[in-house]
């Protein structure tokens, strides 16, 4: 949650000194005798620590957090905004960004599945001799669009094409855009969408139908905002 | 910071309209009751060791429940237990039962937060539960001493009876569904209620 590391270590024993309490660790602390796991941990990219505690306690704890945090303008927020703020990461959220054809290459996160296990569910499609060696050839690819269209915050499920203009059919299809949002951060609206060999396809302009009319779309790379990952660390 | 953390009980709210509930379908909420989730073969050296630290054996029997004072040892399946109690905090019930079954391959986790507790009790109760529990709640066949993991309306809940008779009921629900429950029974209990409009 977006709150001032230096604000939560005001009476505390916890060091949340980045050194002290690295990206993906977890801790077990107490706060007035009850027992709290805090795990560093982020759904937006940004510096942020997940708090559990026995949920009798949560409310307690909650307006605890809140009266810290406010002379540093700590603020909930809700499942909406995490939405914006993941995908202007590129963060894909599995089953609305991907269905059960999408491969982890096609994500680009071939990286994260183990190469050490012997065996696992998945592993004959996953080694198919047609998956790309490297993620510019990704048959697809989850990019980002810079579309210049004021109705394209509404552009989730559209169509991606080809050209700007609608041939006759059958129109070529290059993929569909799975997320769309209008972003505070970047002042405009993108989108993620699933792109035929999408990753190639960075800085072309592609087309997508919208109540009749084609909006352009500029092809970007997937992390929009900080793309150098400072933000993990504050 | 000196203050101590206050605990908020999930049915706290609804306190009040439990309150104005006549005596044939009473309802409270037992907030804070302390349970651990106890895993360990039912018949080797690690339930003999549990059986030993609470003084009473782990039930065998699929949907009983054993009590000893203030502990209630619920079966939920062939190896694991739901051990409940007020004497112990969780951690600390955690942390006896994990020193006692741990050497025998067992596992002990509180998860006293998990549910909260609703105590269901009158002439009608047994009613009130038939209205969105499928189980044949006659004592005949759910008398004292039974637990089932069951549905009632939508919410998934343990029911114990507490009696031989038919009414007197615990129903052990989770936090995130213990709202839409109160609202439930308060619904069922409409007929019961004098002065209640029944829609």
């Amino acid at each position: 949650m977006p709150f001032d590391a230096a604000g939560d270590q005001r009476d505390r024993d916890l060091d949340v000194a980045n050194e002290a309490f690295p990206f993906m660790t977890w801790r077990d602390t107490s706060l007035d005798g009850v027992p709290v796991r805090v795990a560093r941990v982020s759904f937006s990219g940004e510096l942020a620590f997940e708090v559990n505690v026995n949920a009798w306690h949560a409310p307690a704890v909650w307006e605890r957090l809140l009266a810290a945090g406010r002379p540093y303008g700590i603020t909930p927020y809700g499942t909406e905004t995490m939405h914006v703020l993941r995908a202007e990461k590129g963060y894909p959220i599995i089953g609305q960004d991907t269905d059960g054809t999408v491969t982890p290459h096609d994500l680009g996160m071939a990286w994260a599945v183990s190469k050490k296990k012997p065996d696992f569910i998945g592993r004959r499609s996953f080694s198919r001799a047609q998956n790309p060696e490297s993620a510019a050839q990704a048959a697809r690819r989850v990019v980002a669009g810079r579309p210049g269209h004021p109705a394209a915050g509404g552009l989730a499920d559209r169509r991606v094409l080809y050209g700007p203009a609608l041939p006759p059919p059958p129109v070529l299809m290059l993929g569909h855009v799975t997320s769309s949002y209008r972003s505070a951060e970047l002042g405009r609206t993108f989108a993620l969408a699933l792109v035929k060999a999408g990753q190639s396809r960075i800085g072309e302009t592609l087309h997508v139908p919208v109540d009749g009319a084609l909006v352009p779309v500029e092809v970007t790379g997937s992390v929009l905002v900080d793309p150098e990952g400072a933000r993990r660390d504050g | 910071m000196a203050d101590t953390l206050e605990r908020t009980s999930p049915l706290q709210p609804w306190a009040p309209q439990f309150a104005r509930l006549p005596n044939s379908v009473a309802i409270v909420e037992e907030p804070f009751v302390t349970m651990v989730d106890l895993r360990v073969g039912p018949f080797g050296s690690g339930a003999v060791a549990a059986a030993e630290l609470l003084g009473v054996e782990l039930p065998t029997a699929a949907s009983t429940y054993a009590k000893i004072a203030d502990t209630t040892v619920i079966w939920l399946c062939t190896d694991e237990w739901l051990v409940t109690g007020t004497a112990l905090v969780g951690p600390e019930l955690e942390a006896r039962l994990r020193e006692a079954v741990a050497p025998h391959d067992g596992a002990a986790v509180d998860v006293s937060g998990q549910r909260t507790t609703l105590r269901l009790r009158g002439p009608h109760s047994r009613d009130v539960l038939a209205k969105g529990c499928a189980l044949d709640l006659h004592p005949r066949a759910f008398g004292e001493g039974t637990a089932a993991q069951t549905m009632v309306g939508q919410a998934g809940v343990i029911l114990l009876a507490v009696t031989e008779t038919g009414d007197d009921y615990r129903i052990l629900v989770r936090s995130s569904f213990a709202r839409y429950l109160a609202d439930w029974l308060l619904d069922a209990t409409g007929e019961y209620t004098p002065g209640r409009t029944v829609i």
